[in-house]
């Protein structure tokens, strides 16, 4: 017999982080969110980078409820929750409070879903951006009024099943982006959880950015898109990729810069994988396509209009 | 308000609840873990290359290693593993970079690129070998190529007092009389065999069976014989003409040359075969100002020879023809004059695959040939063999003979797969086979399982290519080709140090965990743990089964399953 | 030392934020409320008020921007008049749910359609249910005091204050206004320190989900605060009075001992009620008033202590909740029902859309309440 097989007590190859994030914590665990939302992949996420010294501000939505009843939070950071409609201008009292107060250098964050942004919200973020308030503002877009049970609202894209437009929404997808990019404000930039790092990079700018900035994140939601859990982060990559989902920033309103091209894939790879557009025929398919490449070609002339050799600097 | 030891927070009467809501705790207590249906598996797999690597190599683990700058630790997973790293890196046919994933991407790695720059780094960094533990019995071992000498090593650095013997003077068998220095460099050979047997292997060289060696004095003065004696008996090419002069086996022809013979005369030069042998008997002969074609009789793709040695040979001015059947040697007294082929077709595929090649009625040719060497194949040597031990071509113990347990065959004689690589592998597990019988420590066979990693294989449906930024594979290129044919040198060239590195950096790491942290961040819950030796588990009190971590990973390392199963 | 300005009612306002400290104000311009934000932002410019100020885009962001500013401890001040403070609804029940120390000048204004900027009580009462404390002004020295004191109530009881002043009648009538320096009454507004203020330290999340029972004791809280708030404005009065020499509480007695016939008025219609008083017992009838000031908490114990002895109390209401009666009357009578010997309650509307409330007016009431009192109010319509 043998008397031992020599011990494997050779090296292995050290770790290699693939993802750069500072070592705090902020958010914890035994939150709401459904399994595979992709909400808190973001929300956490920001907050390891924006810190503790953060106020969030949140509407109604499905955020309000993933913090966790009183007397609980899971968020580790000071949240106000507010009206549906007063993301936007409520951040900007808490700022303006702040300041009053000496305490200017606290982030302040507008927290809110599509509903409260593209719909109920428009107006009063709209107001904020033109008084270029200092308030960074995301909205995490799932594409319908979620926390409510899934229904339509203007972020909801064309075709898609919710349980207000069961033949598939007749309207397109409301063009925040352009409204914004219209408003002029220091900064904006789309975002997704498929593209750790170009997010990560534009959450870092925006809130080094003082004034109003935006990020719009895509926010894929499981039982509302009607997909398995597993596949958030894929759909939200997908969602790139296939140039439903552009990846773009703009600076000042007038300097566009797409911020990923990787190679397009068809958006039937995209559609196909979610339940919600499970109506669309060959024929609608080859409509979302074109309306698709139009739509990308269109920012893609912005960005040949504008924009200067613009390097995304991590700040 | 009391505050319960699990974090939750009860108000005992309603005149403890505040004016407003406000927050007392975090959620941490709340046990989401509850809800999962699915959780995830956080293990290692095997990579492609492992599984193909006929050596057994930790191909992942190695290069992984080699990227990091580690080269000593690197070098360290290897030699446990292969002992002649600067030569498999030169001459194996590297089904792993076929077999990796990497090649459905931005282009597979350059596996054995990286191997040889890693061997050639070890042949200056005069690594120690792992001290001699335990064994004490006497072996020998009979051959010394590649299996003969891998076993022999690793039985020293197991402590047994090994005696190596070898036909040749010098040790390496096939490596030194088979392969030209223009593919495997004579000082590389060298030195790798010196550290092969600088634990204390004893070599007796022009040693062979049935010539200086007698088995059955051998068994009397081991406790352990091991037959490595390879494969290297000439086939004939079974037409008339063969006996003229001027007709020669390859191998034959390849080890006079290793002994510094001139080449048999003839200036017009046909080869039969399409294996290695045959290129190689090609090429030298070219580099010794003959005019050569090679003559095979299925396609060139269909050619066994590794395919760059193909392309070497006729960019070094080496003409093929393919779908030609040897039908005669043509002679003019008693000497080769010509060989008269006949043009083939692809017919139905025979057992190995590959269509059979059918003669075409009337299209013989003739090829004018003052030299015609036959490299056809090899088969045992068989001498010194008691033919009881011999069955289908290949060397067999018995079960039931008396000498079954102190007699063993490895490698290419005992029906081994014909490349170095599968000698080297079947050369260390016969070593460990002998250990688990004589005692001391052997070495691992199965490297992959040691560290955790399961059988199955990290295909590509697995790999998440997004996450890996596009690295098209850097390209060593060969030396030219005219002055190629002027001599021995190196025809392949080799990565410098840092081109090795970032190369190497390529790897996916398929199937093992990098500790890349992807799983980790992503988590929406907070429920993958960093730390465990997979490199991370899930807190079954948190994870809600989503599945984000098993979708994501990168390489595949995390599988999700349903609970309890 | 305080200076005699002569300022209209909404200058007082602005005068008596700038005095009060406030850091954060937002508002929306609608008439008649607009010359206070002016005010405001010229004392601004002057550095009279340190105040920052938000110019929303509407009545609602207005609240919501103060609501924000509240939570961070802040100071906060804001205006409106009928549909801005309609607008502002759904979050006026916030500020009070939320306990945000936030005072609000309502300038009185008709509710359209259609459209009608003069005045009548119907906007501040539709807020009546909502938690806030209301106080109602009847001259513009009474806003200027009640504006501060509303800052000094507010941080005291953790509930937003609104100050209520009749549109033109009085938010654009000037007067002689005694104004108090800063230092004169800074020491009345405490610093607001409760848990629920945004500490960067201990951060907590505010407004989260609440479960039925314990979202019950809350607002029952909230009701709590409003009985503190009974005497935490006669406190404050009080103390006014010993600085200031003047100023009432929760209500105002005129000449009502002995009186037979009492009538109840706020806003501007109680100075000309007073003036029909006067004149009245110049005539030899005994009459006298009750000005209510403070609406909520609603002065149940000091109602019924100045209207018990009359032998019939008349209410007016510049306000009508359709379908009942005038609002006023509705909770008079409520205080006195079923209490013994206590005087029939009669209602009358008068004055809605700004329409003039009159001496006769207010005399003719005296007369229709010499019958039989009737459920809903008389609306005096000549």
């Amino acid at each position: 017999m043998a008397d031992r097989v020599i011990p494997l007590a050779r090296p292995r190859p050290a770790p290699e982080p693939r993802l750069r994030m500072p070592d705090v914590e902020v958010m914890q665990p035994g939150h709401l969110a459904c399994p595979g939302c992709a909400a808190p992949i973001l929300l956490r996420t920001f907050l390891r980078l924006a810190g503790p010294r953060t106020v969030l501000v949140i509407p109604a939505c499905c955020c309000s409820v993933i913090d966790g009843p009183f007397p609980y939070s899971a968020y580790g950071v000071n949240v106000v929750h507010c009206a549906f409609e007063t993301a936007a201008v409520t951040a900007g009292g808490v700022k303006a409070g702040l300041r009053a107060r000496g305490d200017s250098d606290a982030l302040v964050v507008a927290w809110a879903g599509d509903g409260g942004t593209f719909d109920i919200g428009l107006q009063s973020m709209s107001a904020a951006a033109e008084r270029n308030e200092d308030v960074l503002y995301v909205c995490y877009d799932n594409e319908a009024y979620m926390n409510t049970g899934v229904q339509r609202s203007g972020a909801t894209p064309g075709g898609a099943w919710t349980n207000t437009t069961s033949a598939g929404k007749k309207q397109k997808k409301k063009d925040l982006d352009g409204i914004m990019a219209a408003h002029r404000i220091p900064y904006f930039a789309t975002v997704s959880p498929g593209f750790f790092d170009d997010m990560v990079a534009k959450m870092r700018r925006a809130i080094a950015t003082p004034g109003f900035r935006m990020l719009h994140a895509l926010s894929p939601c499981p039982p509302g898109w009607k997909m398995d859990e597993r596949n958030t982060v894929a759909a939200a990559r997908l969602a790139v990729e296939t140039r439903v989902f552009p990846l773009f920033e703009v600076v000042d309103g007038v300097e566009w810069r797409i911020t990923q091209a990787p190679r397009p894939r068809p958006v039937s790879e995209y559609l196909s994988l979610q339940g919600r557009f499970a109506r669309l025929d060959a024929a609608a398919v080859e409509r979302v396509q074109r309306e698709v490449d139009d739509e990308y070609a269109l920012l893609a002339r912005h960005c040949a209009e504008g924009s200067t050799d613009w390097p995304l600097s991590p700040l | 308000m009391k505050r319960l030891p699990d974090g939750r927070v009860v108000f005992e009467t309603l005149a403890d609840v505040p004016p407003v809501a406000m927050t007392y705790a975090s959620t941490a207590w709340n046990r989401t873990g509850d809800w999962r249906s699915r959780e995830p598996a956080f293990r290692d797999l095997t990579p492609p290359c492992a599984a193909a690597c006929p050596a057994g190599q930790d191909v992942v683990d190695q290069i992984r290693l080699f990227a990091q700058g580690r080269v000593r630790e690197a070098g360290e997973v290897i030699l446990s593993a292969n002992p002649f790293p600067a030569t498999t890196g030169r001459v194996c046919p590297h089904p792993c970079d076929a077999a990796c994933n990497r090649g459905r991407m931005d282009g597979a790695l350059d596996i054995p690129g990286v191997e040889r720059a890693l061997g050639d780094a070890l042949l200056s960094e005069r690594l120690d070998l792992p001290a001699r533990r335990g064994g004490q019995a006497r072996v020998a071992v009979v051959g010394a190529g590649p299996a003969g000498l891998t076993a022999a090593h690793f039985l020293t650095l197991a402590g047994h007092r090994v005696t190596l013997y070898g036909r040749e003077d010098r040790p390496g068998g096939l490596l030194r009389t088979g392969i030209p220095p223009y593919r495997l460099p004579r000082a590389v050979l060298d030195a790798e065999v010196e550290r092969a047997l600088r634990p204390g292997v004893r070599f007796e060289g022009g040693r062979a069976l049935g010539d200086g060696l007698d088995l059955a004095r051998l068994g009397g003065e081991s406790d352990a014989v091991l037959l490595a004696i390879g494969r290297h008996a000439p086939r004939r090419l079974g037409v008339p003409g063969e006996e003229a002069r001027g007709v020669v086996d390859g191998l034959a022809l390849l080890e006079a040359l290793h002994r510094g013979e001139p080449a048999p005369d003839g200036d017009r030069v046909v080869v039969v075969g399409g294996g290695n042998t045959a290129l190689d008997c090609a090429r030298s002969l070219l580099r010794r100002g003959r005019k050569v074609t090679v003559a095979y009789r299925r396609g060139r793709e269909e050619m066994p020879a590794f395919g760059d040695e193909v392309e070497e040979a006729v960019e070094e001015g080496v003409a093929v023809e393919a779908w030609a059947i040897p039908l005669e040697v043509r002679s003019r007294g008693g000497r080769a004059s010509g060989l008269r082929l006949s043009r083939a077709r692809p017919g139905e595929k025979d057992a190995s695959g590959r269509p059979r090649p059918e003669p075409v009625p009337g299209s013989d040719f003739e090829l004018p040939a003052d030299l015609v060497v036959v490299a056809a194949g090899e088969s045992l040597d068989a001498a010194g063999l008691p033919s009881g031990l011999v069955q289908g071509g290949a060397v067999a113990i018995p079960a039931d003979s008396q000498i079954a347990g102190r007699l063993f065959a490895c490698g290419d004689c005992a029906g081994g797969g014909g490349t170095v690589a599968h000698a080297i592998g079947a050369g260390r597990r016969a070593a460990a086979e002998l250990c688990a019988l004589l005692g001391g420590d052997a070495p691992a066979v199965d490297l992959l399982a040691a560290r955790g990693a399961g059988p199955a294989v990290a295909a590509f449906d697995g790999i998440r290519p997004a996450w890996f930024p596009p690295a098209p594979p850097r390209s060593r290129g060969r030396a030219e080709a005219a002055p190629r044919r002027l001599g021995d040198a190196e025809v392949r060239l080799g990565f410098d140090a840092p081109s090795a590195m970032a190369e190497a950096a390529r790897c996916l790491g398929c199937g093992t965990c990098t500790g890349c942290d992807i799983c980790y961040q992503l988590c929406p819950d907070r429920a993958v743990l960093r730390g465990a030796p997979g490199g991370y588990r899930a807190d079954t009190s948190r994870c809600k089964g989503c599945g984000v971590c098993a979708e994501e990973c990168p390489r595949g390392a995390v599988e999700l399953c349903e609970v309890g199963a | 030392m305080a200076s005699d300005r002569l300022l209209t009612g909404n200058e007082a306002v602005a005068w008596a934020v700038a005095r009060s400290g406030v850091q954060v104000v937002a508002a929306y311009p609608i008439t008649p409320q607009t010359t206070i934000i002016e005010t405001l932002a010229s004392l601004g410019q002057k550095g009279v008020s340190r105040a920052e100020f938000v110019p929303v885009e509407s009545e609602h962001s207005a609240l919501a921007a103060c609501i924000g500013a509240a939570h961070a401890g802040a100071r906060t001040f804001t205006a409106t008049s009928g549909q801005g403070l309609a607008l502002m609804h759904e979050l006026i029940h916030w500020a009070a749910g939320a306990r945000l120390p936030i005072v609000l000048a309502n300038v009185n204004r008709a509710m359209a359609p259609g459209w009608n900027i003069w005045t009548d009580q119907n906007d501040s009462l539709s807020q009546r249910d909502t938690g806030w404390v209301q106080l109602y002004c009847e001259d513009g020295q009474e806003v200027m005091d009640s504006v501060v004191q509303a800052f000094a109530l507010a941080a005291r009881l953790s509930l937003p204050v609104m100050v209520v002043l009749d549109a033109f009648f009085l938010s654009h009538t000037a007067e002689a206004i005694s104004v108090p320096e800063e230092a004169e009454v800074a020491d009345l507004i405490p610093a607001w320190k409760t848990p629920w203020r945004i500490d960067l330290e201990k951060p907590k999340a505010l407004g989260s989900l609440v479960p039925s029972a314990e979202y019950e004791q809350m607002r029952r809280q909230v009701d709590a605060a409003h009985r503190e708030a009974l005497s935490a404005i006669e406190d404050l009065a009080a103390t006014w009075r010993g600085r200031f020499g003047r100023g009432v509480g929760l209500v105002d007695r005129y000449r009502c001992e002995g009186a037979d016939e009492i009538l109840v008025a706020s806003g501007t219609a109680a100075s000309t009620a007073r003036a029909v008083v006067d004149t009245l017992r110049a005539r030899g009838r005994s009459a006298g008033l009750v000005k209510v000031r403070a609406f909520r908490p609603f002065p149940t114990a000091a109602l019924r202590q100045a209207l018990l002895p009359a032998r019939r109390v008349a209410v007016l209401d510049r306000n009508c909740s359709y379908g009942a009666s005038g609002i006023f009357f509705q909770e008079v009578r409520a205080a006195l029902c079923g209490l013994a010997g206590a005087p029939p309650v009669h209602g009358f509307i008068a004055g809605m859309g700004g329409r003039d409330i009159t001496p006769s007016t207010i005399e003719a009431a005296l007369g229709h309440a010499r019958g039989e009192p009737r459920p809903e109010s008389t609306w005096l319509t000549e």
